[in-house]
């Protein structure tokens, strides 16, 4: 690392200390400052000034490693968008089954209160019809229907948490698109 | 068996917004009726096969109450195995009510089962038909202001 007037650049202190005779580095402070990137500083510090690198070239090298960043971050962002869509998609698929199978519940439940004390109800366990007591297969039907129940609003709660989710992930990644956008505009004009 | 859609989002599109939409919403707007058409007619069919299969198990009830009691039958044991016996108690059935429950119940009891579940079944088709129209009229409509927007942008072609 280079020193400037015997004091080693800071990240506050860089562009005040004693860089007087180095015009490039007061205007590519502007370039830092507009778009906050702390990184930049080390960037050009470390590499010293060659008095060959045009203060354009500078600039020109510090928007694209900015720009990088920025692609990156977006590449990370679509990334866990798409994730998220695939949550929803798969939280769908489970919402309908259970669906399914609550409307098949509520059938058998009806069924049953239409029969008899005395009538003979069986359950198939496997390959094996068993004789099952009508209340208790009445009680095994109602708690199925309350457990599916519950599933099924468990199951809105985290589509709605998702949803949420993935709103605010949309709009993040459409400010770091306009971030790269006024950051090429940039580069363009330059 | 009803399939409920209304847990989704139910938008009611006019023809007024129709034009008022760019080509890409209406796209967009022709494509998802589409696929609810599809999938509608897909509930569609599979309510006509279970009640094809309620109907022949009603005409198979029906059959069976006709025969005496002792008669020589074939039993299946398996898809190609079919074993000599007797007709024992023709007045008792056993029906598969779902979610593998079985219920003893008399023919009469069972008959009407299968009237009953027969009769839900239509309902449901009658409901959804009606709903599918009104999707595949939407749609259809998308498609023809598609169309003409079409034609408007490219006049030369």
């Amino acid at each position: 690392m280079t020193t400037y007037n015997g004091q080693r650049p800071t990240v506050e202190g860089g562009c005040q200390s004693g860089l007087r005779r180095d015009a490039p580095f007061e205007s590519v402070k502007g370039a830092f400052e507009s778009v906050g990137f702390q990184l930049g500083w080390t960037a050009v510090t470390t590499t010293g000034f060659d008095p060959g690198i045009t203060k354009q070239q500078k600039k020109n090298e510090f928007l694209s490693t900015a720009l990088r960043e920025l692609q990156r971050d977006l590449e990370n962002k679509a990334n866990d968008l798409s994730k998220l869509q695939k949550d929803i998609a798969k939280n769908h698929q489970v919402r309908k089954k259970y669906t399914i199978q609550l409307g098949e519940n509520e059938l058998v439940l009806k069924e049953l209160d239409l029969l008899n004390e005395d009538a003979n109800v069986y359950k198939l366990i496997g390959p094996v019809l068993v004789k099952q007591d009508l209340a208790e297969a009445n009680a095994n039907v109602r708690k199925r229907i309350e457990y599916i129940s519950a599933e099924l609003k468990r199951l809105d709660g985290s589509l709605q948490d998702l949803e949420e989710k993935q709103h605010s992930k949309r709009e993040a990644i459409l400010k770091v698109q306009q971030r790269i956008q006024s950051h090429q505009a940039g580069k363009a004009k330059a | 068996m009803a399939s409920s859609r209304g847990a989704g989002s139910q938008q009611v599109i006019r023809t007024a917004d129709l034009d008022k939409m760019s080509l890409d919403q209406l796209k967009a707007v022709k494509e998802q009726a589409d696929i609810e058409v599809n999938l509608l007619q897909d509930s569609l069919n599979n309510i006509r096969t279970a009640t094809g299969r309620l109907e022949n198990a009603s005409a198979a009830l029906h059959d069976l109450s006709l025969r005496p009691q002792g008669k020589k039958m074939l039993v299946p044991l398996t898809a190609s195995l079919y074993v000599p016996g007797t007709l024992d108690d023709a007045d008792k059935v056993l029906v598969d009510i779902g979610t593998g429950y079985f219920v003893e119940k008399t023919m009469a009891e069972g008959k009407d089962y299968c009237e009953r579940k027969i009769n839900l079944l239509k309902s449901n088709f009658d409901q959804l038909i009606e709903v599918a129209s009104k999707k595949k009229t939407l749609a259809d409509e998308a498609g023809v202001v598609l169309q003409a927007k079409i034609k408007q942008l490219s006049p030369s072609s």
